[in-house]
């Protein structure tokens, strides 16, 4: 892109350039084209993990209050939650208290004879304890006869009576026994979530939406020297700065959480705010890239670039040491691949000169009935090893007969049963957490587990010696992959 | 109680029951019900509960029907459980399953227990129960699934074994140290020459569960739960039980359950002497090195102590406390809602044998309990035993904070416990080390 296309100008509240931008004369190409609808976005979903990874950031947004309109043990992943939010504010410092949380608490009575008035009560004593500037309402499956659109209806009676936003996440299975249209669903979020940028936000200097929805803020830290302002939406965030980002010049994600992807692409649609995911920053190369194309989206390349050449001047001798001594190493990473973090993965371990099994350049081939393909070159991407959620069984004997030197997990029950066969092994958290390894500080972080994880693995060996896992032995032996004859 | 708005997670639902299972060694849950619903049940009740783990298939590794993923109702909601029980057989070698059936089964009205039925007279050790969340809290739900297992999987007659009592006590995973309660009762009952066959932990298997009808005697060793189990017992099997109210912690408490189950057994009593005498012995040798610390004057150690906890740990550790260690009570807060039946039994607990009678509210919203502690303070230092939810509160009303109750996010637990000679020293290490760690 021509540094032309986009206009600077002198700021004098700030005493320096900013970037004049808008969407026409963005760089095109990196921007994601007009979607069809929101329906695949999955953080609107109660899958797995997407609810929680859903709460786990609203609950640490400053200045809200979550209400969930559930029984009691829908919500006790907001102790984890709130473990995490604990974990920002020590990370910044601040005294330790708990995550605006509440819940109707629904019983058996309130799913027979309807809590519409709990919910009410709720949203009172939320507005009254916390003086929210906006309040979360986390609808779940035993919601007492409600669908969705009903749902809805309730949240905006409630709504009349307070001017702070009231916004709906609910559960997608009340959708679908509901039979609603997807279509309709879109509308529906659109509707109530475009609530919050209706507010009315002071003209500020020239800004951009940085959006990161990782626990590592190294990535941010390291673009604070690239000469932009930034407005950062990610945990623990306050409220101000998601009203802020209609005032944005463009929306820069580059985290693979998908709910940051979602926010991006309703700035974009909701107040046309121009939005640019850029290339994840996991690997060397895609490093490369994301500070590159931000620099042209900032106007800024130069800097961009030199701080580039700074960071592989100080990283390149680091990741060259751990290529040494990683080489020899037999890895096999194990994804959840919501926002592709597989390739990233992949990219990264490749940096680090590890072998990669079940890639396709080790030229092996492989027979599996996990796969649409009767034959497999490659366990990863679309045409690899697919197993879903809770699936992981289905691996386990296939791992133990590869035995790698190292086992990368996005699951933690397969981390559970690898470590009791004695196989080193590094579980990632969250699995639509995204990766806490970005840019080159993170690709040696990365190698640094590693090398440490196999340096003593006293802790698996003992552990396969001494325990045994709960799958019987004609499951053991079921020849889900197996390795064939090259062609 | 009237149960109305809540901010914090402490209770969870009936089907927190898949950890009671996940607890007995050989046995398998398959949970028909969402899969979020039991992920975040897991993280709730183990991870951020002691990070105890998945235990017998629990977790993320858990067999469940995925029930959102599907449309409902029609014919395939019952085909996916279908599906589940087949796997879960397929892949496992396991001596019980246990079908839970959650919120959404129960909403469609489900039959969960023909599906089940079908598979059980075809030989396979199959049980269910349902757990709708709605219905109740996991104190509850603990109480139902034993319940269940015991009316459909114990079920052939025994020969008495005199010696052999079936223990008991805290509810697996929902109160952190139940393996370490569980342990630290077994010994001490092996010490008056009993056998003690123990439903969960790593002394349990379903065979301990088929051996349930050999015992002489159910010991229940907790305030309420686990009474309804052993009164379905008697009905069945004729066996009778005893009920100790608390767990017993510290030497005072510890020899009276002794000599009570040696009175109540018939046991040798001279035997039962001589060990309590040995561990009174090295408890209050200990007891002195300690007080030689407490007697100083402090000004910032504690001076009132609040709990925030199930009633079998506010009954048994304000008991220790105010009997043994001379620590005065401030408000108790019973978080477990025990059927209206107990209530009053539990109020007659803390007033039986206590030098000091606590106030005791059983509550389960806790907002405001903040304003009304400081209040009861009037500027005095307090002592927080709760969960992890009260860490903030204790910072901010200038105390200190242990957590000894669900959610425990900031302790790794294993085999801790503070029952018996040894676990009362435990939680005195534990409380004065927090005081320590601050103020020096």
């Amino acid at each position: 892109m021509a540094m032309n296309q986009l206009a600077t100008r002198y700021d004098d509240t700030l005493n320096r350039s900013v970037v004049e931008i808008d969407q026409q004369t963005l760089p095109s190409q990196y921007f994601a084209q007009s979607r069809e609808s929101l329906r695949n976005l999955p953080y609107l979903g109660c899958s797995y993990r997407a609810s929680f990874m859903l709460i786990k950031i609203l609950a640490t947004i400053e200045d809200t209050v979550l209400i969930s309109h559930s029984s009691i043990g829908c919500d006790s992943d907001w102790i984890y939650a709130n473990q995490h939010y604990h974990s920002l504010l020590r990370s910044k410092g601040l005294p330790l208290r708990n995550a605006n949380l509440m819940s109707t608490n629904l019983t058996e009575e309130d799913v027979i004879f309807g809590a519409d008035d709990k919910l009410e009560k709720a949203v009172e004593k939320a507005m009254s304890t916390y003086h929210p500037q906006a309040i979360f309402i986390r609808a779940k499956c035993c919601t007492p006869g409600r669908s969705p659109y009903e749902m809805q209806e309730l949240i905006e009676h409630i709504q009349r009576r307070y001017s702070i936003p009231i916004l709906l996440a609910r559960c997608d299975f009340i959708s679908k026994v509901a039979g609603e249209k997807r279509h309709h669903k879109e509308d529906y979020i659109r509707s109530s979530w475009g609530k919050i940028f209706q507010a009315s936000v002071p003209d500020d200097a020239p800004i951009f939406n940085l959006i990161n929805f990782t626990d590592d803020d190294s990535f941010r830290d390291l673009l604070k020297s690239g000469g932009a302002q930034w407005n950062y939406l990610s945990y623990g965030s306050p409220f101000a700065s998601f009203e802020k980002a209609a005032k944005a010049k463009a929306t820069i994600q580059y985290s693979t959480v998908e709910f940051g992807e979602y926010l991006g692409e309703m700035f974009r649609r909701e107040l046309g705010v121009p939005y640019c995911r850029v290339p994840a920053p996991y690997g060397i190369s895609a490093t490369d890239a994301a500070l590159t194309v931000i620099g042209e989206i900032v106007a800024n390349e130069e800097d961009f670039q030199k701080l580039i050449f700074l960071q592989k001047q100080k990283y390149q001798p680091l990741i060259e040491e751990l290529r040494h001594n990683l080489h020899s190493l037999r890895c096999l990473p194990v994804m959840a691949d919501f926002g592709g973090e597989e390739r990233c993965m992949l990219a990264m371990l490749k940096d680090l000169g590890l072998t990669i099994l079940g890639d396709q350049r080790e030229g092996r081939e492989y027979d599996t009935v996990l796969s649409n393909e009767k034959r497999i070159t490659t366990f990863y991407g679309e045409n690899g090893l697919h197993f879903g959620d809770h699936g992981g069984y289905k691996l386990i004997n296939f791992i133990r007969e590869e035995a790698p030197d190292v086992l990368i997990v996005h699951h933690n029950g397969l981390a559970t049963w690898s470590m009791r066969m004695g196989i080193p092994t590094i579980e990632l958290g969250d699995v639509r957490g995204g990766l806490d390894f970005l840019g080159y500080s993170g690709l040696v972080r990365l190698g640094r587990k590693i090398l440490d994880t196999v340096t003593n693995p006293a802790l698996t060996k003992q552990l396969s010696k001494h325990t045994g896992i709960p799958y019987s032995y004609g499951w053991m032996n079921q020849p889900l992959v197996q390795e064939v004859i090259p062609r | 109680m009237k149960t109305i708005i809540a901010n914090q997670v402490r209770t969870f639902c009936a089907l927190g029951a898949q950890q009671t299972v996940a607890a007995i060694d050989g046995a398998v849950p398959i949970l028909y019900a969402a899969r979020t619903c039991t992920y975040r049940l897991h993280q709730g009740m183990s991870e951020c509960n002691g990070h105890q783990g998945s235990g017998n298939l629990g977790g993320s590794s858990v067999i469940c029907t995925g029930m959102h993923n599907i449309p409902v109702p029609n014919n395939n909601t019952t085909d996916t459980l279908i599906n589940a029980i087949q796997t879960a057989i397929k892949i496992t070698d396991a001596e019980l399953y246990v079908v839970l059936s959650g919120c959404i089964p129960e909403l469609i009205g489900e039959d969960t227990g023909a599906i089940v039925a079908r598979y059980r007279s075809q030989g396979f050790p199959l049980v269910y129960a349902e757990m709708a969340g709605f219905r109740g809290n996991a104190y509850s739900g603990h109480e139902w699934v034993t319940k269940a297992i015991v009316k459909q999987y114990v079920t052939s007659p025994a020969r008495v074994n005199p010696r052999l009592v079936n223990l008991w006590a805290s509810v697996p995973y929902l109160d952190p140290f139940w393996s370490g309660n569980l342990n630290a009762l077994k010994y001490l009952l092996e010490q008056l020459g009993l056998q003690v066959n123990v439903m969960f932990g790593v002394y349990s298997s379903p065979g301990s569960w088929r051996k349930i009808p050999s015992a002489a005697v159910n010991l229940i060793v907790s305030s309420w739960v686990g009474l309804d189990v052993a009164q379905y017992l008697k009905s069945k099997f004729d066996t009778p039980y005893l009920h100790y109210p608390v767990l017993p912690i510290g030497a005072g408490e510890t020899s009276k359950f002794l000599r009570w189950i040696t009175d109540k057994l018939h046991l040798d009593r001279l035997k039962t002497s001589v060990l309590i005498a040995g561990q009174e012995k090295e408890f209050y040798d200990y007891l002195k090195r300690m007080a030689e610390f407490l007697v100083k004057y402090r000004r910032d150690f504690p001076e009132r102590f609040f709990m925030i906890a199930d009633s079998t740990y506010v009954s048994s550790v304000s008991r220790f406390l105010i009997n043994e260690i001379g620590l005065l009570p401030g408000c108790q807060y019973v978080i477990d809602d025990p059927p209206k039946c107990h209530q009053a039994g539990i109020i007659r607990q803390f007033e039986a044998d206590v030098g000091i009678v606590p106030e005791v509210v059983f509550i389960d919203d806790l907002f405001g309990i903040k304003g009304e502690i400081e209040k009861k303070l009037d500027g005095r230092v307090p002592l927080i035993l709760g969960s992890s939810w009260d860490a903030d509160m204790a910072g901010d009303l200038g105390g200190y904070y242990l957590g000894i109750s669900s959610p425990l996010t900031e302790r790794l637990v294993l085999n801790h416990t503070y029952v018996g000679y040894d676990g009362a020293l435990r939680l005195l290490e534990d409380i004065y080390g927090k005081a320590l760690e601050q103020c020096g």
